[in-house]
């Protein structure tokens, strides 16, 4: 199972409900590719018959255009977990939605993720993923190996940590770990034809008081959008035989404490 | 003992940095901190520069699975703490989840402060909003690098050792750990200049180097500048690398994508050097250069050197 998120395109935006306004454009968060690259090659090096590489994202109807992209990018199948009432989800109601879903879809391998979303970034949602299914949880790796019951990744730090774990197991990589594949011809074609599965509350059996804005526990109570100008007034010059070089000589000496 | 009113938590690999000092910093206008240290590291008395930062009690937790770590804060918070602050590292964000669904409570990545009636304060991930948020339970919250300027609170503090209760839950193994050579540059988490090289570099970093060396700057790249080879991924700004906020942040040929900016933009000063007077880093610069790197950095490295000579020369 890989994790995905469909997220606004040029950044989130919220609107008056103090939520991240979800209707206009989006797309695939950039660090679910990494994920979905390492999940197919880790199926087409399986010893044995493949297993399914399957997106999973949790989204409104926007959504399905993600995970059609993911199809494009090595998903086998995709799962679209969509209702009215996860509107407003904080990272620990994504997860407990996240983790109903990989729990319906049977026995799993393994459940890949990026490191964060491009919107939030949180960086939790792994995590608490881990956490709701009682599964080990290595994060932030850049390389990934799984055997027939265990997995074995080398940690993203700096000094080089590897790491063993039971599978199943929830891993995150980080953009390392995989360069993001372009899609074939064939996945091209495959992502047109591919059904999208939905999924909702009663199906994953999950108490709407228990998601959404209802279910969280952490709530934005105000957003402002900040000035992009800059302290020195955002000023841009036009360098002429390196005449700009002083100014920035004498924009360091002013700014740094030497 | 009494119990403590906000609890940190930093790894002993944070001590030799700046992270700390800002955790706890933020903690103590909150309340009696007491510090926990988890993991292997520097000796006692990096251990006891904590209480220079106002923690009144020094505890150390040599759990090595995330899930135990995360099981012996959540004793210790129930013990009537209204927060458990970290660090905004990767560590930081992974013990935070586990910590916050231990506690059944609310988590917050990337606080800038935390009021008296625990409100967080945060950016979005590019700079673009401003946002408060509240939680309901413990506050669980991360600590954005850089966005606390450390003050002195000098205690005496007590040490002591947090109790792990159940040791058998790992569910993770260690099988290796070996240390990367460090290469000699400023570290880059806690350095005041960092110049970052991205793709306009074309690889040839002479003129960065220059410039970092003439500083004492740490040098840093884009993901393009790390894909490319041209510096070790460790060096790497952004969502998926490091998350800096030095006092000035000198872009060199990066064009500014929203994932480097997230990395980059609490920065206190930003300058852009690219030739592409299109270039998005532009829209986040206090001083952007259009013109070529070579010319410009060389130009202000002999500037500053030349400055810096008159000043030894007194």
């Amino acid at each position: 199972v890989v994790l995905v998120k469909h997220v606004p395109d040029g950044g989130p935006r919220f609107g008056a409900d103090l939520l991240v306004d979800r209707d206009g454009d989006g797309l695939l968060s950039e660090p679910d590719e990494v994920a979905l690259a390492a999940a197919r090659r880790l199926a087409d090096a399986w010893v044995g018959p493949a297993p399914e590489v399957v997106a999973l994202t949790m989204g409104p109807p926007e959504a399905v255009a993600t995970l059609r992209r993911a199809v494009q990018l090595g998903a086998d199948r995709a799962v679209h977990v969509r209702d009215a009432a996860l509107r407003g989800s904080d990272a620990t109601a994504t997860a407990r939605v996240l983790a109903a879903a990989t729990t319906l879809l049977g026995p799993v391998d393994a459940v890949l993720a990026g490191t964060g979303s491009e919107d939030a970034f949180t960086g939790l949602v792994p995590a608490l993923v881990a956490a709701e299914l009682d599964l080990p949880y290595l994060s932030h790796v850049r390389t990934l190996a799984l055997g027939a019951d265990v997995v074995v990744a080398e940690r993203d730090e700096e000094s080089v940590t590897t790491l063993e774990a039971d599978l199943p197991a929830v891993v995150s990589l980080t953009d390392r770990a995989e360069r993001p594949a372009y899609p074939t011809f064939a996945r091209l074609a495959a992502s047109r034809r591919a059904a999208v599965e939905t999924l909702d509350l009663a199906d994953l059996g999950l108490d709407p008081a228990t998601v959404g804005s209802a279910g969280s526990r952490a709530r934005v109570t105000s957003a402002v959008p900040v000035p992009r100008a800059r302290s020195g007034g955002g000023r841009v010059v036009v360098d002429s035989d390196g005449d700009a070089g002083a100014e920035l000589a004498a924009f360091l000496l002013e700014r740094v404490a030497r | 003992v009494t119990a403590p009113a906000v609890v940190v938590v930093v790894d002993a690999s944070d001590l030799d940095g700046a992270r700390p000092a800002e955790v706890l910093t933020l903690a103590a206008g909150l309340g009696a901190v007491t510090a926990i240290v988890t993991g292997a590291g520097p000796a006692d008395e990096r251990h006891d520069d904590l209480a220079t930062w106002g923690a009144v009690e020094i505890l150390r937790l040599a759990a090595v699975d995330g899930r135990a770590q995360a099981a012996a804060v959540a004793d210790l918070a129930r013990g009537g703490a209204r927060a458990v602050l970290l660090p905004g590292t990767r560590r930081g964000t992974d013990l935070a989840a586990l910590v916050a669904f231990t506690l059944g409570a609310g988590v917050v990545t990337g606080a800038t402060s935390v009021a008296p009636d625990l409100t967080v304060t945060k950016r979005s991930p590019d700079g673009a909003w401003l946002t408060t948020v509240v939680t309901t339970g413990v506050l669980v919250a991360t600590v954005a690098p850089g966005a606390v300027a450390p003050v002195a609170r000098p205690v005496v503090a007590r040490q002591g050792t947090l109790a792990v209760s159940d040791p058998d839950t790992a569910q993770v193994r260690v099988i290796g750990s070996t240390p990367r050579p460090a290469d000699g540059s400023a570290r880059l988490a806690d350095a005041a200049v960092v110049i970052a090289a991205g793709r306009g570099t074309g690889g040839d970093l002479a003129a960065v180097r220059a410039l970092a060396a003439e500083l004492g700057a740490a040098v840093a790249g884009s993901r393009a500048a790390v894909d490319e080879g041209w510096l070790p991924h460790t060096a790497q700004v952004g969502q998926t690398g490091a998350d800096v906020a030095p006092d000035v942040y000198l872009a060199v040929g990066v064009s500014g994508a929203t994932q480097h900016v997230a990395g980059m933009h609490r920065s206190r000063s930003v300058v852009a050097v690219n030739t592409d007077p299109q270039a998005p880093i532009f829209g986040v610069a206090d001083l952007g250069i259009v013109g070529d790197l070579h010319a410009v950095l060389g130009r202000a490295t002999a500037e500053l050197r030349a400055a810096r000579e008159r000043a030894a020369a007194g």
